[in-house]
């Protein structure tokens, strides 16, 4: 095919939008609302993820040893501790370590906890760090089991909600997706087939001046493919000024903890290559195969 | 004698009992004109949709330009077609090209270059009486006009075959006859012309060869004078 022929077809799709241009309005709406959606159930589930994994860094235990333990058995403990399931890091912190910090904690007032000096009430601790919060009570449990822990304390009530939150976002978030790419497809490919209906004629013309099957095909390509970028640059601009908007609200509403949840909130700018690949890609492909889908029909002649 | 169009022994049914062909018999030579006549279901428009290869003969042979149409493969049939300029009852014009964009329409199908269409539309509008309509839409220009951008569309492409599909059934009756001149203008210049019409009356008044059809079969094939008679075979 000579380049003349191609900038030509080229052309044709492009000025077709212009000619059919309610029906690529119609078109640019469904797909720009489908794409907008899937992105916003995207952002959501990556964000819970992020939140989730900000939650689990912070999830420590502190567990406790009894009174009077050999120096020998407290690297014992600590080795049996980290042999646990579950179990990323383990700090020992010596009853000398735990007084500096209660006195640092205390900051002025530390003359208070001086006399403390001989009689130190401090346990010898260890402060161990799991890698997944969903299991925190068993590993509580594992740890209470190992003889010469006396007591362990962890947070697993933010833990709980955490994981619930995460499987929630998780089933409905892949679960919308999934869904909302079928109907888009399906409402797409009607669209363009009520486009091309009305374009029979045209395509029918074409057949008798002796076009092929590929020169007719290719402006209605490129007419998909055109409407598919036109949406996914839309729905990205959409999505941006939403993405930056809600943050903003959120981060200036919320408490101290949620705050710091919040600093988790991964910033536009590290999604935007990976939201604008994932919306040009899905966008042209479901322009272009919802063409050649609705025209197969009518190329028969 | 070499026919450019020969049907022999052709029969079409489009089911069982619908036949709309029966054992029909056209040879047409090179530079011919050739009026095809009956009544609407006599089987023109099925002996039209087998030269275009819409449909495929359901016995018989069909031969247009020594090729044998029924045994076209897919993919050769927009070659074939590009050898045939038709014209149809509706003219089948893009009503959101202008004039001149519908006549380089099917050079541009025939992927040639913008070169050539320049030089080449302009000429074929000028033939037709054209050259002012260029850039006019098919809805500003009369039904006469949107058929001669038709037959300039058919024409642009230099075919040896033109085949005319009632293509004075939507004009004014004095502007057939000038569409019918046109049509023999054409044919002065070398090109095969075959047009189907059921007006019976308006293809006494110019003679030359004429095949009736009748409930599939051909009734009548022969030469006849301006305003002659004609007498139905048996």
């Amino acid at each position: 095919m000579k380049t003349s022929s191609l900038r030509y077809l080229i052309k044709e799709g492009a000025r077709n939008i212009w000619s059919n241009r309610i029906m690529s309005f119609t078109s640019m709406g469904v797909l720009t609302t489908c794409l907008l959606l899937v992105g916003a159930a995207y952002l959501i589930t990556v964000n819970v993820n992020s939140m989730v994994r900000y939650v689990e860094d912070q999830n420590e235990m502190s567990v406790f040893l009894a009174e009077g333990i050999e120096k020998a058995e407290v690297s014992s403990i600590q080795k049996q501790i980290s042999n646990l399931r579950n179990v990323v890091k383990v700090d020992y912190i010596s009853k000398e370590e735990g007084l500096e910090n209660m006195k640092e904690s205390f900051g002025e007032d530390a003359y208070l906890i001086d006399d403390l000096k001989d009689r130190n009430p401090i346990p010898e601790t260890f402060v161990v760090k799991v890698e997944d919060i969903s299991l925190t009570a068993r590993t509580k449990s594992d740890l209470e089991a190992i003889p010469g822990i006396e007591d362990v304390r962890a947070s697993s009530a933010v833990a709980d909600t955490m994981t619930r939150l995460q499987q929630i976002v998780g089933t409905f978030g892949s679960a919308i997706i999934l869904a909302l790419g079928i109907i888009s497809l399906v409402i797409i490919s009607n669209t363009i087939r009520a486009t091309i209906f009305t374009r029979r004629k045209e395509i029918n013309i074409m057949k008798f001046v002796g076009a092929t099957n590929s020169f007719i095909r290719i402006p209605f390509v490129v007419e998909g493919f055109l409407l598919g970028l036109f949406s996914a640059s839309i729905a990205f601009l959409i999505i941006w000024g939403s993405y930056h908007y809600l943050v903003d609200s959120l981060k200036t509403g919320a408490s101290a903890f949620l705050n710091e949840v919040f600093q988790s909130i991964i910033p536009f700018d590290e999604l935007a290559l990976s939201l604008g690949v994932f919306f040009g890609i899905t966008g042209t492909v479901l322009g272009m195969f919802g063409s050649l889908i609705s025209m197969r029909k009518h190329i028969k002649v | 004698m070499n026919f450019v169009i020969d049907l022999n022994h052709v029969s079409m049914k489009y089911d069982k009992k619908n036949i709309a062909l029966h054992d029909v018999n056209i040879h047409v030579g090179a530079g011919e004109f050739v009026f095809i006549v009956g009544a609407s279901g006599a089987g023109k428009s099925s002996i039209i949709k087998l030269l275009l290869r819409e449909k495929t003969a359901s016995a018989g042979i069909v031969s247009v330009n020594g090729v044998n149409v029924g045994r076209l493969k897919q993919r050769q049939i927009p070659y074939y077609r590009r050898k045939l300029g038709v014209v149809f009852q509706d003219f089948r014009l893009i009503p959101n090209m202008t004039v001149f964009d519908n006549v380089a329409f099917s050079l541009r199908v025939t992927d040639t270059s913008n070169k050539f269409i320049r030089n080449r539309v302009p000429y074929i509008l000028n033939l037709m009486g054209l050259e002012h309509k260029a850039k006019s839409y098919p809805h500003e220009i009369s039904g006469g006009e949107q058929q001669r951008v038709a037959l300039a569309r058919a024409l642009v492409n230099d075919p040896p075959i033109l085949i005319a599909d009632e293509p004075t059934g939507n004009i004014d009756p004095e502007l057939s006859f000038e569409i019918v001149e046109l049509l023999q203008g054409i044919n002065q210049c070398g090109t095969t012309v075959l047009m189907v019409t059921h007006e019976q009356e308006m293809v006494k008044s110019f003679g030359g060869r004429i095949i009736t059809i009748d409930r599939g079969t051909v009734v009548f094939d022969d030469t006849v004078q301006p305003d002659g008679r004609m007498e139905v075979l048996r």
